[in-house]
């Protein structure tokens, strides 16, 4: 019989990674395959989900993971998801935070060339891109306030707090937008909404057309991108993470985007709090 | 030759291993299965051959983003030395089908830094944005590209014919702002005081479109000039009634410096500015327009 202890093996079991030589390997259930190595953005997600099942992350070997982070940061304070050296963004960074966070851990990461990549990669409309002299952009926008939050550096990393809660604002048009001048998507009512209630300015939305807008792009039982698209899982995830940043009782920890039920897990395994 | 014509007869293919009970088994297809069955008794080996570079092409057919097989795929091409104006010629075919995969615009990176040739890349990014003028991987390479191999000095007229095509293309707006700001050549104050008219010119054409707004306070920032520059554009549109939330949005800034420096007068203008957004012409920042109203009335 299938249940949620024995997900929490299989995840756990596919984490197990140490460095060996400056290169990453998981010891799968059978021989070490090459090529195999870990990655930050499914590492992000195994934590969140083992969070989410309620286990206690004590079976994660939460060195290996923090020690491997070291190799995956690059000069310029960006990381890559992987150390078979493939691009790096704003997407990695967060990842790096959000896992640097989860496991109470921030040696693995360089904090002050992260704060460094995240100023630099500000844009004249101050709103975030992926990087330097990149167009500002949604999910940037949020992985790069996320970051901050998580690094405790909101204050220093943002050149203009108010210039950034206006440019996240001005992408309001029905539902959110992720750049200007583009169709709104259901996406960014989560990448927006989320920068904005971290910013303490979630307020400041237009719930009714924002709930309207979200109403209009559900399609088979989930959510699509656009009115009149095919659903998909990650869409259906941010609307429904959408519409809970609008709800009176707050369910949705916007920086690590878990539930406040999981984060609280997380605060009593391992920040021993409640 | 295509994959099943090699002899694959030596290797013994290497299951994928899901466990013992898998819990939400993929339906793989069954020719991915036996190519990935392939490649992983040639990775253990760390085979590089013809036949190994057929059998990641196929894997690519099916699974685009499977990045550790774009890896080998490099991996293999350098070692048998193959032709890369090829390669090129492969990526560019696989673009139109998959214009948004992290991984080919990669691979194409990879390459074209083996090869140090950058030639080509100005017309593959701009075939690309033909298609699609705000891909954002189009523009991410693309701006790669220029600061690599220096390429800066025909960007402003590539900018120029897209927004030609499409004076509210923000990513256009955005390489404008590159094109001069992070060229290593600085621009003069007298070129950048050209690009704010420039800028103005291109807001008279349609002072709803956000993307000039943001690109000249931009410079303006950059400049010596100070955003008060804008103030007659702002009040002539207002008073030709052409109603843009960004020429009262911009009015409203410049009124709040003033009554910070003690002006009474312009306080209330902002004041009354911040109404009209709010309850007017701005009414989706409804909220936003009042809590800026506040920040007003509070200025001593």
């Amino acid at each position: 019989m299938h249940n949620k202890f024995y997900l929490m093996k299989i995840i756990l079991s596919l984490m197990k990674g140490f460095a060996v030589l400056g290169v990453l390997h998981f010891q799968c259930r059978a021989s070490r395959l090459p090529f195999d190595a870990s990655n930050l953005a499914m590492t992000y997600t195994a934590l969140t989900s083992l969070l989410i099942l309620g286990d206690d992350l004590s079976r994660v070997d939460k060195s290996a993971i923090i020690n491997a982070m070291k190799y995956l940061q690059k000069d310029d304070g960006s990381f890559t998801q992987t150390y078979q050296g493939m691009e790096s963004d704003m997407r990695f960074v967060y990842c790096a935070c959000a896992i640097s966070y989860m496991l109470n851990d921030f040696s693995g990461i360089n904090i002050d060339k992260v704060v460094q990549y995240i100023k630099e990669s500000q844009s004249y409309d101050y709103g975030i891109g992926q990087g330097p002299g990149l167009e500002s952009h949604g999910g940037s926008t949020f992985c790069a306030i996320a970051s901050l939050y998580l690094l405790n550096k909101l204050d220093e990393g943002l050149l203009s707090k108010d210039k950034t809660i206006f440019w996240l604002i001005s992408r309001q048009e029905s539902g959110f937008q992720g750049r200007a001048n583009k169709p709104p998507d259901t996406c960014y009512s989560f990448w927006i909404g989320a920068s904005l209630m971290i910013l303490d300015s979630f307020e400041f939305i237009d719930y009714d057309q924002n709930y309207n807008f979200l109403m209009t792009t559900r399609s088979f039982g989930g959510f699509s991108k656009w009115p009149g698209s095919y659903p998909d899982v990650m869409h259906t995830y941010m609307g429904v993470a959408g519409l809970s940043l609008m709800e009176e009782s707050k369910k949705l920890d916007p920086a690590l985007n878990i539930s406040l039920k999981a984060r609280k897990n997380l605060l009593k395994c391992v920040f021993k709090s409640e | 030759m295509s994959f099943e014509n090699y002899d694959w007869s030596d290797v013994v293919p290497i299951e994928q291993d899901d466990g013992p009970d898998p819990l939400a088994q993929i339906a793989y297809d069954p020719e991915y299965s036996k190519a990935m069955g392939y490649f992983r008794a040639l990775a253990q080996k760390n085979e590089h051959s013809e036949r190994a570079l057929t059998l990641t092409e196929k894997i690519i057919e099916h699974n685009p983003a499977h990045y550790t097989i774009w890896h080998y795929r490099q991996q293999i091409l350098f070692s048998l030395n193959k032709d890369l104006y090829e390669e090129l010629d492969f990526i560019r075919n696989q673009v139109e089908q998959n214009p948004k995969n992290y991984q080919l615009w990669h691979h194409r990176q990879v390459i074209v830094e083996k090869l140090k040739d950058c030639s080509l890349e100005s017309s593959f990014t701009e075939e690309v944005l033909n298609d699609d003028s705000k891909n954002y991987h189009a523009w991410t390479y693309r701006q790669w590209v220029i600061r690599t191999f220096n390429l800066w000095d025909n960007e402003l007229s590539f900018v120029e014919k897209l927004l030609e095509k499409d004076i509210r293309n923000n990513s256009a707006w955005n390489q404008r702002y590159f094109a001069i700001f992070y060229n290593p050549t600085k621009p003069s104050e007298e070129f950048l005081e050209q690009e704010v008219q420039y800028g103005i010119t291109k807001i008279k054409l349609a002072p709803n479109n956000i993307s000039p707004w943001n690109y000249v306070k931009g410079v303006i920032a950059k400049s010596k000039l100070k955003i008060d520059v804008l103030e007659e554009l702002c009040k002539t549109l207002y008073q030709q009634g052409i109603i843009s939330p960004h020429a009262l949005g911009c009015l409203v800034d410049i009124y709040e410096d003033r009554a910070k420096c003690g002006s009474i007068n312009e306080k209330e203008l902002g004041i009354q500015t911040c109404i009209l957004l709010a309850e007017q012409h701005d009414t989706i920042r409804q909220k936003y327009w009042n809590y800026r109203k506040h920040v007003l009335t509070s200025i001593a």
